[in-house]
């Protein structure tokens, strides 16, 4: 059943980025009927002098005028609101302070959970709005037991990952037009609604690194808390040095600029004693992981059911887990199977069949006991450098 | 124009000013710079429109150079005064237009220091820092006549006393020609303004000055004393001749009938609503009313507004049109609390009192609906 019932005429902000997916989902729902009023939000500052300007990223001012064109063509209002000041307290500050912490962030979980779902959500109720619509990939359902959060029907771009922090209170007042469609669908909408935006690429990096170059992002924003250390493998022997541990992500393989016989891949990062050791493959293999903040979509534990698919960053297939609350908002995962590179920051996030049922940041992976009886199989991509993955 | 009141960001067209560009354009005009005929009936459009721009501001019409607008005027001007030989500065407040500014720190990274005078909360610069500064080497103090966002109008007296004779006074009048009386000499050096903000079109504006004070920063031919060489923009001149034409004549009526309508909106929206105050002062620009709202965004009143068919403003906007807090209500030392909560009202010859009583209904529901909300 829909949240949403196509008869009654809802004042509905939607926030548009300019890309194809936000303007289709205004131009379904003002073809529904609906008042729609689209708002883009000013998030990243201007990019520092000297670095390239992305033109794939969103917040730049070409990607307002877009927006600002569809929401014309769609003959609906248009506003830009200025939340520079917001997003670099919640999203950006965050962002430097866990690549210096020896964790890699997921800044768009944040941004939803303080700007598109809070902050927004705000504004749109004073306007008068009783709802805010996105272009996510999600989809939201509502019946007798409350409102649920699943996947997005296209499988590949699902984004409900970055969505696992919305409860109840936040699912009940926003709108996910395009989550039930495959991304093909969403563009030929955009074609046959004449909105010009339907080969537009979609955005690929941090919106507010408009290089995608992290390490230099934290460098610049962090100058005097950069600094550089050791690399050592897990015998404690010194391999070589870095020049600060923000360039590092457990699970990276690649630009270690260490040689040894066989791969070597970041296993941990001490902020502490600046320290990024690497080990082989086998020693990434986690037979579950601690994740704090643990955060549930139905707003209460589910009960004496512990089982659950469980992903550990975004690009990662879904495997079966128990998840236990150990307190304190504590939450321990055990995997059925080990699991490779468990990377702290990163959200895991837990799923029956296509629905979110909550999730937590991870803190820490439970290493793999090797009596466990069977051997772990690594996939070949399971160690590659998980970086920053954005919805 | 009903349900708009943002005419100190551009005001519309006058109908005699169009009907007399149409005109112009209409004729088979030549070049002004043309010997014969069609060059003469050119040049005759040109002059009578710098006679009656020269009579709005005081200035002779040989003090009058046509540019696009005050923008380019102030770059003509500071870029001109830097250009002179010998050790210079420029000095500005805190509060200035953009192109003040942008200008002022643009010459700063090529070698003419920007001393800033800093304002209270009054609006008044720090008059003992222009002294010092103007005293010490031969400056340009640019100022606002009236500052466009908060309608704080220069104290005239003041300011010019505080200016060594070495000194030159460059006045950016864009918001307050046409609208209060404002006059070349005097002390005043120079004087930056806009046809569209009183009337007339878009892209025409005039740089006053007396002769040879500074060098000339464009090359071209010989139009507008060399000072802004190109062919000129005969319609737009024709329409800004008219617009101050107009405004002469009306100027000080209107400025009573705007005093009242502005102090009466005011005196509806602060019975009307708690905890709103007032950045534009009384002795302010008759058709400006900057206001503050606790507790709601400018982004939410200026779209709740547009929604029902109300154009106002936000102190300040990026580049993407979206509300930013604004240097001159930082400036004025505003509280944080309102900072980013600032909406100015500015009104023109089309508003009426209906429409400022409709905008006070539609401002003082807007607002309860957003404190409902949050």
């Amino acid at each position: 059943m829909s949240s949403i019932e196509s008869t009654d005429r809802r004042r509905i902000v939607v926030a548009m980025s300019g890309g194809v997916d936000s303007s289709v989902a205004a131009g379904l729902l003002a073809e529904q009927g609906h008042e729609v009023i689209g708002i883009s939000l000013r998030l990243a500052p201007e990019p520092a002098a000297g670095t390239p300007r992305s033109s794939s990223g969103c917040c730049s001012v070409e990607d307002f005028q877009d927006a600002a064109r569809v929401a014309t063509a769609l003959g609906i209002p248009h506003y830009v609101f200025d939340m520079r000041e917001e997003f670099e307290r919640s999203v950006i500050s965050p962002f430097v302070e866990e690549y210096l912490a020896g964790r890699t962030p997921s800044p768009c979980i944040l941004c939803n959970r303080e700007i598109k779902f809070s902050l927004l959500h705000k504004k749109a109720f004073e306007l008068g709005a009783d709802a805010v619509a996105t272009g996510h990939y999600a989809r939201i359902e509502h019946d007798e037991t409350g409102y649920h959060l699943l996947r997005g029907r296209d499988h590949h771009k699902d984004q409900s990952y970055f969505l696992f922090e919305m409860g109840q209170k936040e699912l009940a007042t926003t709108l996910f037009p395009v989550g039930h469609m495959e991304k093909d669908e969403v563009r030929r909408h955009a074609i046959r609604l004449g909105l010009g935006v339907a080969d537009k690429p979609d955005s690929q990096e941090v919106c507010f690194v408009s290089d995608g170059r992290y390490a230099q992002f934290v460098a610049r924003a962090a100058p005097d808390r950069v600094r550089s250390g050791e690399i050592r493998n897990e015998k404690g022997d010194v391999l070589g040095t870095h020049e600060g541990i923000h360039g590092y992500t457990v699970g990276q393989r690649r630009g270690l600029g260490v040689s040894a016989p066989n791969p070597l891949y970041v296993s941990a990062i001490d902020a502490d004693s600046a320290t990024v050791t690497v080990s082989e493959r086998g020693a990434l293999a986690a037979d579950g992981l601690v994740a704090s903040g643990v955060t549930w979509v139905a707003d209460d534990a589910p009960g004496d059911d512990h089982r659950v698919l469980a992903r550990i960053r975004y690009r990662h297939e879904a495997v079966p887990a128990s998840v236990v609350e150990t307190g304190n908002g504590t939450v321990e995962l055990r995997f059925d199977e080990p699991q490779y590179a468990i990377t702290p920051g990163q959200a895991t996030v837990f799923y029956r069949n296509d629905e979110v049922v909550g999730g937590a940041w991870i803190q820490r992976g439970i290493p793999h006991t090797p009596h466990t009886p069977r051997t772990p199989r690594a996939p070949r991509d399971a160690a590659r450098p998980t970086a920053v993955e954005t919805d | 124009m009903q349900g708009y009141f943002d005419y100190n960001a551009t005001t519309p067209t006058r109908p005699e000013v169009i009907e007399a560009m149409a005109e112009a354009m209409s004729e088979p005009l030549g070049n002004p710079s043309s010997m014969h005929t069609h060059g003469r009936r050119a040049r005759h459009y040109l002059d009578q429109a710098r006679e009656r721009l020269a009579h709005l501001v005081g200035a002779k019409p040989r003090q009058i150079v046509f540019t696009s607008g005050a923008t380019e005027s102030n770059n003509i001007a500071m870029r001109g005064f830097a250009a002179l030989a010998g050790e210079r500065a420029i000095v500005t407040t805190n509060i200035e237009h953009v192109s003040v500014l942008a200008t002022a720190k643009d010459l700063a990274t090529k070698g003419t220091p920007h001393i800033v005078a800093n304002v209270d909360g009054r609006g008044i610069p720090d008059m003992e820092a222009i002294r010092r500064a103007t005293d010490a080497r031969p400056c340009l103090v640019v100022t606002a006549w009236a500052n466009g966002e908060s309608g704080h109008i220069a104290d005239m007296d003041a300011l010019t006393a505080a200016v060594a004779e070495s000194s030159m006074l460059l006045m950016d009048a864009a918001q307050a020609v046409g609208r209060i009386p404002t006059r070349l000499g005097n002390r005043v050096d120079m004087m930056s303004l806009s046809a569209h903000k009183f009337g007339g079109p878009r892209g025409i504006g005039a740089l006053a000055l007396a002769d040879d004070v500074i060098a000339r920063t464009s090359t071209g031919g010989p139009q507008e004393r060399n000072l802004r060489p190109g062919t000129e923009n005969l319609p737009g001149i024709v329409g800004m001749g008219v617009a101050a034409e107009l405004r002469r004549r009306e100027m000080n009526g209107e400025a009573q009938r705007l005093v009242r309508l502005r102090d009466r909106t005011w005196q509806r929206l602060s019975g009307a609503l708690n905890d709103v105050i007032r950045l534009s002062p009384e002795n302010g620009l008759p058709n400006t009313l900057t206001i503050a709202v606790g507790n709601v965004g400018s982004d939410v009143i200026l779209a709740g507004l547009d929604l029902v068919g109300f154009s106002v403003s936000a102190g300040s906007a990026c580049a993407a049109g979206a509300p930013e807090p604004s240097h001159v209500a930082i400036g004025l030392g505003v509280d944080d609390r309102y900072l980013r909560n600032v909406i100015r009202i500015s009104s023109g010859c089309g508003t009426t009192e209906d429409d400022t009583d409709r905008l006070v209904e539609a401002l003082t529901q807007v607002v309860a609906r957003a404190r409902k909300a949050a």
